[in-house]
C-alpha cells in the first residue's frame, strides 16, 4: 500500500498542528464558533446528537494491520470502545470530546492516518473495489488511480470551496463493487481493442434528495490525460454549480439540467485549455506511485484444494463469504459486520484488534473496508481458511452471510445522526431478527437490503434491492419501502412501492415482498431479476392489497 | 407543553440542559418555561456551550422522540444510557 513520504507526513504533522491552535483557540473564546465550525468541518469533525463525530479518512477503504490496531486503541482511548465503518468506507467514532481531538489526530498521524476532507464541500474519499489488487480479472488495480486521485485532490486550491461535496468511485473489474455510477465521477479503468488501458468516465450520478444514474460523459480517456480531463470536470463544476440553494448544488444537478451532451462539450471546451499546463502524471511518477501496490510475495506452492472443515458451517461460511484470488492458492475472505442483533458496520476495539492480529497472520497485513459496511482479508491462502474462520467465529465475526438479507447496509440514523428523521439501525436489526434462520437466508440468495434514515441517503436505499427509507410523519417514524435498486455495473434506482409504514409494518411488507418472489421466481434468478421481470405489480398487490 | 434551554458543551459535545443555576446533563433537572421565547431569554451563560435552543418538554421529558433520543443516548446502545431524571 502507499507510504507517505516526508512531505506527506509534512503535510499531515502540519494540519495536526494547525488544528491544535484553532482548538485552543475555540476553547480560550478566542475563536466563536461561527468562525471555527468550517475550520472543525475541514478536519471531519461533527457536533452530532450524542458527542462530536470523528470521521477519519480510509483512503480507497485500504488499512494495513498497524492503522487498524491504532483505530482500536482511538476507540478505546477516545471513545467508547468502538467504531462505525461507512458507506463511503471511511470509519467514524461517535462519542470524541473536541479538546481531545487534537491528540487523537496526532495519533493518527503517527499510522500515516487522517481526517481531513472527510467533510466540508471539497473532494472527499476516493472509494474503489474492496478486492482490489487481489481478484481474478481486475484490468488493473484500482487502488493506483485512487491514490493519483486523493494527491491531486488533497489541497487542491481551487477545489477547497466548491459548491457542494464531490465524491469519485473507481472500478475496474466486471462487477461494480464501488457503485461508480452513483457517484459525482464514476471512474472505470478498462482495456481497448488495442490493449491499451484507459478510462470509461461517467459523470453526474449520486443519491439521496435527487437520485440519478451518471451519464457516460468520455467513452474513452487514456491514462496519460487522467488528471486535466478530471481537472477540467472540476473546473466546469467550480464554475457552473449553483452556490444559492444547497440542495440543487451537486454536480448531478448541473449535468441534469445542462443535458449531457452540453456538459461533455463544456468540459471538452475545458479541456482543451487545461490539458497543456502540466497536470498530467508522467509514466514514470505514475509507475512510482503503482509500484506501492504491487502484489505481496504469494507463495507459488501455496496447496490449491479446496478447504475443508468438520464443522459444516465452515462450508456455508466459505461458498459465501470467500471470493476466488487471481493467486492460485489464495482467497478473498470478506468479514461479516452483520451478525444478527448486531448493529451493522459496527466494531469493537477487541475486534478490530483481533482483525489486526488475522491480517498480519493470514492476509500480509492488508485490511480492506467495504461501502457495504464489511470488513475483507483480501490475501489469505486456502489452507489458512479454517483457523481463521475458527478465529472469526470466536470474536462473533463469521456471518456466512455476504450479499444475503442479513447483510444490511444502515447509516447511524436517528440513533446518532443530527440529519436523521427515523431510525435506521433497529430496523435493520429486526429485519436480520426476522430473516435469522440461515438456511431461508441462503434459499432466498442475493438480496441487498439498505437502510437510511433520511432523504439524505447515507445508507444508500436508492441503490438497495430493497430499499427503506426513514421519514418523520407528524413526529412518528414512517418508513417507505423501495424496490428494485442496484449499486452494480447494473445500475439501477430503487422506485417507492406504496404507502409507508411504522416500524412494525416496515418488516412485515419487507417479509411478504420476499415471500412474492420466492412464491414468483424462476429457477436461478435473484431478487432483482424477478422484480425487473415481473415489475412492481405483483409485489405491490401482496403488499397492499390492490 | 412547557420548554427547558438545551445546549451542547463546547468542550465534549454532550448534551447539556439548564436547571435554573448551572448546566445539567439530566433533562429531568431543566428548568421549565411557558415559551420557548421566554426560555431562550434565560441568563444562562452561553460561556462552555454550543448550540442553545429551547426544546419541548412533556412531564419534564422531552416531547419529540429526537429529543429523547439526545437525552438517553442511542436506543440501540442500552449500556450507554444516560440518567433523565424521569
Amino acid at each position: 500500500m502507499y507510504q507517505y513520504d516526508r512531505f506527506d507526513q509534512a503535510i499531515v504533522d502540519a494540519r495536526v498542528d494547525e488544528f491544535r491552535d484553532q482548538v485552543a483557540r475555540r476553547l480560550s473564546g478566542a475563536l466563536t464558533e461561527e468562525q471555527f465550525r468550517p475550520l472543525r468541518l475541514l478536519n471531519g469533525l461533527y457536533l452530532q446528537l450524542h458527542a462530536y463525530m470523528l470521521r477519519i479518512a480510509i483512503p480507497y477503504g485500504t488499512l494495513s494491520s498497524r492503522q487498524v490496531r491504532m483505530l482500536a486503541h482511538i476507540a478505546r482511548r477516545y471513545d467508547r470502545g468502538y467504531g462505525h465503518f461507512t458507506t463511503r468506507q471511511n470509519i467514524q467514532y461517535n462519542w470524541i470530546k473536541l479538546e481531545e481531538a487534537p491528540d487523537l489526530l496526532a495519533d493518527l498521524a503517527s499510522v500515516e492516518m487522517h481526517a481531513i476532507q472527510t467533510s466540508g464541500n471539497v473532494i472527499r474519499n476516493i472509494t474503489t473495489d474492496q478486492y482490489a489488487g487481489a481478484v481474478a480479472g481486475e484490468v488493473e488495480d484500482p487502488r493506483i488511480w485512487s491514490e493519483i486521485l486523493r494527491q491531486w485532490s488533497t489541497f487542491h486550491p481551487e477545489f477547497s470551496f466548491l459548491p457542494r461535496k464531490f465524491k469519485i468511485a473507481v472500478n475496474a473489474s466486471a462487477q461494480d463493487r464501488a457503485a461508480i455510477r452513483l457517484h459525482d465521477i464514476g471512474v472505470e479503468i478498462e482495456r481497448n481493442d488495442a490493449g491499451e488501458v484507459g478510462f470509461r468516465v461517467y459523470v453526474g450520478g449520486g443519491m439521496g434528495r435527487t437520485p440519478m444514474i451518471a451519464p457516460l460523459i468520455r467513452p474513452w480517456l487514456p491514462k496519460a490525460d487522467f488528471l486535466s480531463y478530471m481537472e477540467a470536470i472540476l473546473r466546469v463544476y467550480n464554475r457552473y454549480g449553483r452556490r444559492d440553494n444547497m440542495y440543487k448544488a451537486r454536480i448531478k444537478i448541473l449535468v441534469h439540467e445542462l443535458g449531457a451532451q452540453a456538459f461533455t462539450d463544456e468540459v471538452e471546451a475545458e479541456w482543451a485549455k487545461v490539458k497543456t499546463r502540466g497536470i498530467d502524471i508522467d509514466e514514470a511518477e505514475a509507475a512510482r506511485i503503482a509500484a506501492y501496490f504491487a502484489p505481496p510475495p504469494f507463495d507459488a506452492a501455496a496447496p490449491v484444494a479446496t478447504p475443508t472443515h468438520a464443522d459444516p458451517a465452515f462450508g456455508h461460511w466459505f461458498r459465501q463469504n470467500v471470493t476466488a484470488h487471481k493467486a492460485p492458492g489464495y482467497a478473498i475472505a470478506t468479514i461479516s459486520l452483520k451478525a444478527t442483533g448486531e448493529i451493522p458496520g459496527d466494531a469493537s476495539a477487541d475486534q478490530m484488534d483481533l482483525i489486526a492480529d488475522l491480517a498480519d497472520r493470514y492476509s500480509f497485513r492488508d485490511v480492506r473496508v467495504t461501502h457495504a459496511q464489511n470488513l475483507v482479508l483480501p490475501h489469505v491462502k486456502l489452507a489458512d481458511l479454517p483457523t481463521l474462520w475458527e478465529a472469526l467465529r470466536e470474536a462473533g465475526l463469521a456471518s456466512a452471510n455476504l450479499d444475503l438479507i442479513g447483510d444490511i447496509i444502515a447509516c447511524p440514523g436517528l440513533d446518532y445522526c443530527t440529519l436523521a428523521n427515523a431510525r435506521s439501525i433497529p430496523i435493520a436489526q429486526t429485519i436480520a431478527e426476522r430473516f435469522a434462520d440461515m438456511d431461508r437466508q441462503r434459499d432466498l440468495g442475493e438480496l441487498k437490503v439498505k437502510i437510511s434514515g433520511c432523504i439524505n441517503g447515507c445508507g444508500h436505499h436508492h441503490a438497495g434491492h430493497i430499499g427503506i427509507l426513514g421519514v418523520d410523519r407528524k413526529g412518528v417514524e414512517n418508513y417507505q419501502l423501495l424496490l428494485g435498486g442496484s449499486g452494480a455495473e447494473d445500475t439501477s434506482l430503487a422506485q417507492i412501492l406504496g404507502p409507508g409504514f411504522d416500524a412494525d409494518g416496515i418488516v412485515n411488507a419487507v417479509e411478504t415482498v420476499v415471500e412474492t418472489y420466492k412464491a414468483k421466481r424462476h429457477d436461478g434468478e435473484r431478487f432483482l431479476d424477478t422484480y425487473r421481470r415481473l415489475g412492481a405489480a405483483p409485489f405491490k398487490e401482496a403488499v397492499y392489497g390492490q | 407543553m412547557p420548554f427547558v434551554l438545551k445546549a451542547n458543551d463546547l468542550r465534549n459535545g454532550e448534551v447539556r440542559y439548564w436547571t435554573g443555576s448551572a448546566w445539567s446533563p439530566v433533562v429531568g433537572q431543566g428548568q421549565q418555561f411557558a415559551t420557548d421565547a421566554e426560555a431562550i431569554a434565560a441568563p444562562a451563560p452561553r460561556a462552555g456551550v454550543i448550540d442553545v435552543y429551547a426544546i419541548a418538554v412533556d412531564a419534564g421529558q422531552p416531547a419529540t422522540l429526537r429529543e429523547r433520543i439526545n437525552a438517553i443516548g442511542p436506543t440501540v446502545r442500552p449500556d450507554l444510557a444516560r440518567p433523565t431524571g424521569a
